[in-house]
């Protein structure tokens, strides 16, 4: 074979085979139009795992689609882009491969630890712990679950900024891993109260769900709110009546606790949850908007403005030993898509150190203006240069659909 | 008993003879035993309170009985010894009144101003006072303890009582008929209960059972503390028993160094019982104790018309008016002693007593503020309440009374006195 035949022949092989892949997404396309839910959910799947380069052929489907039909493939599109935006966003998943005959099982998560950006503390390992894994490219969260559940002898759970393994037999905790993130359910609270002497029982439920991400991937904020919650009789016990407040992530945390309640609950007596559905949601900031008021010369400078929204800096003083500052915030005509978070204002002194601040937020408007009362607790020192306040001013909210299934209560 | 929501309350406490015997009564204690042997609460406490009566001459008798009995009758016998022995200790202990009411044209502010006539009682009515037209209620109590008489008052009004800072402070509306049990100056009720179970997947489910008590007492024979409570018995209407076994000491922690668990020990606790069976309906019985401490001896320092920077003294204590705020019902002090410093004195207890000028003050308290290496800083806060122009406290804007005189008491020792408790027929579902 000459060197230009092999050469053809490799692209040949490299290129896709359009007819056959047309042909696959054509039988996803009509089944995605089929009479039956899980035929249906199934070719949704499919296709949105074909990720971008299945987008071209959705979008020319769009146009002869019958209402239900564009709907489905808009959530498709969706999920494609969305899934895309994240991929942009965050930093790639570790995946982990290891191969292990009855190794230490420090020294396994040792090499799983060197293949990832998230520090672990082996302190509690067993140190005579043995264990044996095979993993090939297995993203972070199924490669760890994997390795605690062949030792039989650790549970891992994220501790603020790093991993902590602990020593205890292995149990399997309700839980959702995806190539990101990690959801797992570490408890679970059925009250019932009452009121002696009257009639009224109340049952409440409530759970703590532990969402965790790998070290580089930093949601801004996360909620989550239980959407099902069904009971040993099949009945849905959800109330769906309140938002979910979004809570907000510390700049180095791998993980957030999140508080779910529900005013109904299956009561104490309850051996089981069939089915308990949560809506996460992790908010990634896109763009922020920062503007800046200049302090160093002890007087009060002007408005700063941007499109999202103009501050004024109102006072600067120390009241009762507290440095504190009242600002003014007019909003703009593009509002930004994000609260302001404890965060989300600071004093930044001369040397360029950064002093958070803690914001409380006058429940009474006055005029068109909120008020900012900032106060800086460990703003002792100075010289100061300035105030700045960032917050997102686009978000991208990322879903996290955790579904889990008969639940024991035992 | 309720109907077209009036309410006509009979009490018929079970009365031991007045007269205190000073020679053993084998057969009032006999009679008295029987009934403590029944299943009936209040004709079982009454006969508690009939065997203290007695008095220390029937003391042999009784102690004996006690050690022939077993189970709650002995611990019946061993309350009443009890109450015999503390007697001594505690010699400012007002004895319980009872009264007898009947009426059927008195609304519940006349009544209540009639149970404070009868028995002293400091109430303030001003709660009560903007009703515009309160109804007549037909109303009775016979031989009632006056926490008896005034809990039925307030169920037949439908007012709401409640202890703020030792007093009672009343309510319109919103009575809810809680599980009650009276025992002489002091009434107990539940109310809320909470069952829990806690799933957190590595260990089996843990299961708790809590029902909040809140002790309601005669401000005459407040207490000064409480102590953890006991319970003696609980049990479901499936024949499980709810008393936990007690917690294992804790080898880290040193036992003055225990914290007290605030749901132990107050006017308001909570009864942690075992999660009852899963088919059960009602808690059939819980009982126990909650010992509280009074006051055995005290010292008293009295400011006549005090002012700012006045001192007195009693004993080894130094008292120094601080500030004197007639709006605010508030009077500042600080106390030094050599014997003990600022720590010691924080860990101890005061008492106060404030007179005014033409009023009458129905309630005053004592506040530990803070202490430094020098003294203990104290406030004393009062209530005034006029008896002649309707029972009610000066309005906002007018005059506040004058302080006539102050009296503040440094408790020097104190004395446990066991407050039994017992409920029957809870319904849990």
């Amino acid at each position: 074979m000459t060197l230009r035949a092999a050469v053809l022949m490799l692209l040949i092989l490299a290129a896709p085979a359009p007819a056959q892949d047309d042909a696959s997404v054509l039988t996803l396309l009509q089944r995605l139009d089929d009479d039956s839910i899980d035929v249906r959910a199934s070719a949704a799947t499919d296709l949105s795992r074909l990720g971008k380069a299945v987008l071209p052929r959705l979008r020319s489907s769009l146009v002869d689609a019958g209402p239900e039909l564009r709907d489905r493939l808009g959530d498709i599109i969706r999920k494609i882009q969305d899934r895309e935006r994240l991929s942009a966003l965050l930093p790639a998943p570790s995946l982990i491969t290891l191969e292990a005959k009855n190794r230490p099982l420090t020294e396994v998560l040792q090499a799983f630890g060197k293949q990832s950006r998230t520090p672990i503390d082996l302190t509690n390992v067993p140190g005579d712990a043995l264990v044996s894994v095979s993993l090939a490219k297995t993203p972070y969260w199924f490669a760890l679950e994997q390795i605690c559940r062949a030792s039989g002898r650790i549970m891992a759970a994220p501790d603020a900024d790093h991993l902590s393994i602990t020593a205890e037999p292995y149990v399997a905790l309700p839980q959702v891993s995806t190539v990101h993130f990690h959801a797992a359910l570490q408890r679970i609270d059925l009250t019932s109260n009452g009121t002696l002497g009257q009639p009224d029982r109340f049952d409440h439920f409530s759970a703590r769900l532990d969402v965790c991400w790998e070290k580089g991937v930093h949601p801004w904020r996360v909620s989550g709110r239980i959407v099902e919650l069904v009971d040993e009789m099949g009945d849905d016990l959800a109330s769906n009546d309140s938002e979910p407040s979004m809570l907000p992530v510390g700049p180095e945390a791998i993980h957030l606790e999140l508080p779910l309640e529900d005013n109904h609950g299956p009561g104490p007596q309850a051996s089981r949850i069939m089915r308990m559905k949560i809506e996460v949601a992790l908010e990634f900031p896109l763009r922020f908007v920062e503007l800046k008021l200049p302090v160093s010369d002890g007087k009060l400078p002007p408005p700063a403005e941007s499109p999202e929204f103009t501050i004024r800096l109102v006072r600067f003083d120390r009241q009762e030993g507290i440095l504190g500052a009242s600002i003014a915030l007019t909003p703009g005509a593009g509002s930004p898509d994000g609260d302001l978070v404890p965060d989300s204002i600071v004093l930044r002194d001369q040397r360029g150190g950064d002093h958070p601040g803690q914001i409380r937020i006058d429940p009474q408007p006055q005029d068109n203006d909120l008020r900012l009362e900032v106060i800086f607790p460990d703003g002792a020192a100075g010289p100061w240069k300035e105030i700045v306040i960032r917050t997102p001013a686009e978000v991208h909210r990322e879903k996290l659909d955790v579904d889990l299934k008969d639940i024991p209560l035992k | 008993m309720r109907r077209l929501g009036i309410v006509v309350l009979v009490l018929v406490v079970a009365r031991a003879n007045d007269a205190r015997p000073q020679e053993p009564a084998p057969d009032l204690l006999g009679a008295a035993c029987r009934d403590l042997e029944g299943n009936e609460p209040r004709r079982v406490y009454a006969a508690v309170q009939a065997i203290a009566q007695l008095g220390g001459a029937s003391l042999p008798a009784i102690e004996s009985r006690a050690k022939e009995a077993k189970g709650r009758q002995r611990e019946y016998l061993e309350l009443a010894a009890e109450e015999i022995r503390s007697a001594p200790h505690l010699p400012g202990y007002p004895p319980v009144k009872r009264v007898t009411m009947k009426s059927n044209d008195r609304n519940v502010v006349e009544l209540l101003a009639d149970l404070r006539a009868k028995t002293g009682t400091a109430l303030s009515l001003e709660n009560l006072m903007d009703e515009e037209k309160l109804p007549e209620l037909p109303f009775e109590v016979k031989d009632a303890t006056m926490l008896e008489a005034f809990d039925a008052i307030c169920h037949a009004g439908n007012v709401t009582v409640s202890m703020q800072n030792g007093q009672f402070t009343l309510f319109t509306g919103a009575y809810v008929d809680l599980p009650r049990f009276f025992y002489g100056h002091y009434f107990l009720r539940l109310s809320e209960f909470e069952l829990l179970k806690s799933v957190t997947f590595r260990k089996p489910a843990i299961q708790t059972f809590n029902v909040e008590m809140e002790m309601v007492w005669d401000p005459v024979a407040a207490p000064l503390r409480f102590q953890p409570l006991r319970i003696s018995e609980a049990m479901d209407d499936r024949g499980k028993n709810l008393v936990l076994p007690p917690a294992p000491p804790d080898p880290s922690v040193k036992p003055e160094e225990k914290d007290a668990d605030p749901d132990d020990e107050g006017p308001t606790m909570k009864l942690h019982l075992a999660a009852p069976s899963p088919a059960a309906t009602k808690i059939v019985l819980v009982r126990g104790f909650v010992p509280i401490l009074l006051p055995k001896s005290r010292v008293t320092a009295t400011f006549p018309t005090p002012t700012e920077d006045q001192a007195g003294g009693v004993g080894d204590f130094q008292l120094k008016v601080l500030s004197v705020d007639l709006n605010q019902h508030n009077i500042r002090l600080s106390i030094t002693s050599k014997k003990h410093s600022p720590e010691a004195l924080s860990k101890m207890d005061f008492l106060s007593h404030v007179t005014l000028k033409d009023w009458e003050a129905t309630a005053s308290s004592v506040d530990k503020l803070s202490w430094d290496e020098q003294s203990l800083d104290l406030s004393v806060t009062y209530d005034p309440l006029r008896l002649k122009d309707g029972l009610t406290r000066p309005a906002d804007g007018t005059p506040q009374p004058a302080v006539d005189a102050l009296d503040v008491s440094i408790v020097t020792a104190v004395h446990e006195k066991r407050i039994p408790f017992e409920f029957r027929d809870l319904k849990i579902k």
